[in-house]
């Protein structure tokens, strides 16, 4: 145990008193709230997309086209509060003259491919029919998703549903009531504060995938770290005095709690910079936040499964870097490790909508995705026989990991890179010990 | 009731796959004593030592290492320096002491001092703070070997420690080895440079293709190889090769007589070949006798055909 702490120890240290350490300290935040920004911002700076109308449907004042026009002038189009809203042009000349759908389009594709790749040119939107059929195309230059569509849908579907109520012999007064008419379902339960279910209800189970995808990047970042120490150690030939001056286990287990005590440290640090910033919020807020972080353990057992999922993945790797002589092969072994995290990622997405499905009850239990959802399922109450089942499992699991890394540790390490990678695995399989 | 050796090995097989790396190895080393390890590359003097530290698990045979079964219950009392330097390349000589000496149950700092008066010792005070990466592959060698010293070990066990070392730093090492020595530490190191062995040794083992061939003092490792005497004058093979003792001649002419390099049977003593050929008046206008060293015994014992280098200033 004390080797353990000093092995912990000098890894600990060899990664926090470099400048890359801190650099990553200050550039973790940078980057995830760049990360939440930038979606917005992209769409801020975005330009606003330019519709011209052409409505052949004959309808005089009242048509479509008007209606449409009118509210494109308004604004009235946008999906998102942060995206600017369309901008209406007049109809180009060369368009003017359709009669049909379908000259409209030839038209309009002429107009286009006159342009060549200047996309500049405005999203055109074709009206024709009647209030029984009404035909509506929207053209674009580019044949890529135009967000516009779903909103013209919508102040199309308006104009129709008002077209057809007035045929039906409606007054004004009665249509505006009926298009006003809403029904709002609240959701109340008893695990809500409050009784009725709101966002803050459901941080928990987004905090639970948060941690999800924490724990992922930990655990690719750390991978890298674990591996490129055992390869250096390895070339460096240390490893062969580390090996007689304390056991594999104490080497790799405490090259792998140096690295998660590292990222507990960077966690720590934001989690302190977040305290501080909460004192800058309004009172309901953080008293809402603490609560709903707070509530159920959500803390504690994030805590529990992120340091449990990386030692056991932590052991895993440390074990296949010491078969390995470069960062190369390494990475490559790695991989399929890797790769077969997206799985758990992905289950993660269907846990948020239904926590309690069989799909995700069991996977919450294999070993490998034990920490990425058993947290989810946590905050959904899960019963404490899953919790501790699947706890016990992933402990077996980390136990047998950390035994066979330990006699990969000691096979590969002692290898002088004059055998080839299989041969090594082979004997460590068929060590005696 | 004779004290109990430092290191005993009995029938000591390793093998990889079908190939024995190391068969039926036996060996004893008294406590206090200089013992070295001699072999040509491939001879299983690596995969020995990694058997005593119990880095390797023998296919048969027994080892006892300072009492225990091999050296990973003992660790704290072994100071082990590989053939490789072993140091983490970013850490200064002192800090590599209180990391390595902390492992072996010593406290950092008192790894720290000791590190420090045996750097200065070897004139290395002014890189106690230098990053080893830094370090010529000499001092880097010495730092490690200070490394292995900081917890006093009882049993110091060095794979070929004068490889790549220049003269000075050679005798530098040698005198860390005597003083160990003398402080009452078993030294335990491999080699295939045979000068270092003859002049440390207080025992050597000579292994060849994983078998022991050789178990004994330098002195008795000597008397093992021919003795040699050079003739010059007028003289011939035939007649020398009659003499008593002599198991083969070589001429040369030389511008007056010849030249005669004389091979002597093991275990005769020129002065017995000598005397015969002056009895039978043999016209010799000068003689040579040349003892035989370790290294003619190495070769012969080892079965080596080829000379094997000697490391200038050795």
């Amino acid at each position: 145990m004390r080797r353990l702490l000093i092995i912990l120890r000098r890894e600990y240290l060899a990664y926090l008193l470099t400048p890359g350490f801190l650099l990553a300290l200050v550039a973790f935040p940078v980057i995830t709230l760049a990360s939440l920004g930038v979606p917005a911002l992209v769409a801020r700076q975005a330009p606003a997309a330019t519709v011209a109308v052409l409505d052949l449907t004959g309808l005089g004042a009242g048509s479509p086209g008007n209606d449409l026009s009118a509210r494109i002038r308004e604004g009235d189009t946008r999906n998102l509060p942060s995206e600017r809203p369309a901008r209406l042009v007049a109809l180009p000349a060369e368009i003017a003259g359709a009669r049909t759908p379908e000259a409209a389009g030839r038209l309009i594709t002429a107009y286009y491919d006159a342009a060549g790749k200047d996309d500049t040119r405005p999203a055109i939107l074709v009206l024709a029919g009647t209030t029984d059929d009404l035909d509506a195309r929207l053209w674009t230059p580019r044949a890529r998703l135009v967000d516009l569509s779903g909103e013209l849908e919508n102040r199309l579907t308006d104009w129709l549903q008002t077209e057809r109520m007035r045929a039906a012999g409606l007054d004004a007064e009665r249509i505006g009531d009926i298009a006003s008419a809403r029904v709002e379902v609240k959701t109340y339960s008893p695990e809500a504060s409050g009784g009725v279910v709101k966002m803050g209800d459901r941080i928990p189970q987004i905090a639970a995938v948060a941690v999800s995808y924490l724990l992922c990047m930990m655990i690719l970042v750390g991978s890298g770290m674990i591996s490129s120490s055992v390869i250096e150690e390895k070339s460096s030939r240390v490893i062969e005095v580390l090996v007689t001056s304390a056991h594999p286990a104490e080497l790799l287990l405490g090259k792998v709690l140096g690295i998660l005590l590292l990222f507990l440290t960077v966690l720590g640090a934001l989690l302190g910079a977040g305290l501080l910033a909460a004192g800058h919020l309004p009172p309901g807020l953080t008293d809402g936040l603490s609560k709903a972080l707070f509530a159920r353990g959500l803390l504690p057992w994030a805590l529990v499964f992120l340091v449990s999922g990386f030692l056991m993945y932590g052991s895993l790797f440390a074990g296949l870097a010491a078969f390995c002589e470069t960062p190369r092969e390494a990475q490559s072994l790695a991989t399929p490790l890797s790769m077969m995290m997206v799985i758990p990622l992905l289950l993660v997405i269907s846990a948020l909508q239904s926590p309690d499905s069989p799909i995700i009850r069991i996977a919450a239990l294999i070993p490998p995705f034990t920490p990425f959802l058993m947290l989810l399922r946590v905050v959904d109450n899960a019963p404490a026989w899953e919790v501790l089942t699947g706890l016990a499992l992933m402990g077996l699991t980390t136990a047998a990991a950390t035994g066979v890394g330990v006699q990969a540790y000691r096979t590969g390490a002692l290898s002088q890179g004059q055998t080839t990678l299989w041969s090594l695995i082979r004997r460590s399989l068929t060590a005696r010990n | 009731m004779a004290a109990a050796p430092a290191l005993e090995l009995t029938e000591v097989t390793r093998r990889f796959g079908d190939r024995a790396v190391v068969d039926g190895l036996g060996f004893r080393v008294e406590r206090g004593a200089v013992f070295g390890f001699l072999g040509p590359n491939g001879a299983g003097k690596t995969t020995t030592l990694r058997m005593i530290l119990g880095l390797v698990a023998p296919t048969s045979g027994r080892l006892d290492v300072l009492g225990a079964v091999d050296g990973r219950s003992v660790r704290n009392r072994i100071g082990f320096l590989p053939e490789e330097r072993g140091l983490h390349p970013r850490m200064t000589p002192l800090q590599a002491a209180g990391f390595l000496g902390s492992l072996k149950g010593v406290p950092p700092q008192a790894a720290r001092q000791k590190a420090r008066t045996l750097l200065e010792g070897l004139g290395l005070g002014a890189s106690l703070n230098t990053q080893i990466r830094r370090l010529s592959k000499g001092m880097a060698q010495q730092v490690a070997l200070v490394c292995t010293l900081v917890h006093d070990p009882d049993l110091l066990i060095l794979d070929e420690p004068f490889s790549g070392l220049d003269p000075v730093h050679q005798q530098g090492l040698e005198t860390l080895i005597r003083e160990r020595a003398a402080a009452g530490a078993t030294v335990v190191f491999s080699t295939h440079v045979m000068s270092h062995a003859e002049r440390l040794c207080d025992q050597v083992v000579l292994l060849a293709r994983g078998r022991k061939v050789f178990d004994g003092t330098v002195q008795q490792a000597r008397s093992r190889a021919p003795g040699r005497l050079i003739l010059e004058g007028e003289l011939t093979p035939e007649v020398i090769a009659a003499l008593p003792g002599v198991a083969e001649v070589a001429a040369s002419d030389l511008p007056e007589g010849r030249r005669l390099e004389v091979w002597l049977s093991p275990g005769v003593e020129a002065h017995q070949t000598l005397s015969a050929a002056f009895r039978a008046g043999l016209p010799i206008r000068r003689f040579e006798s040349r003892e035989p060293g370790l290294h003619e015994a190495f070769l012969l014992l080892t079965g080596t055909r080829a000379d094997l280098p000697e490391v200038a200033g050795a």
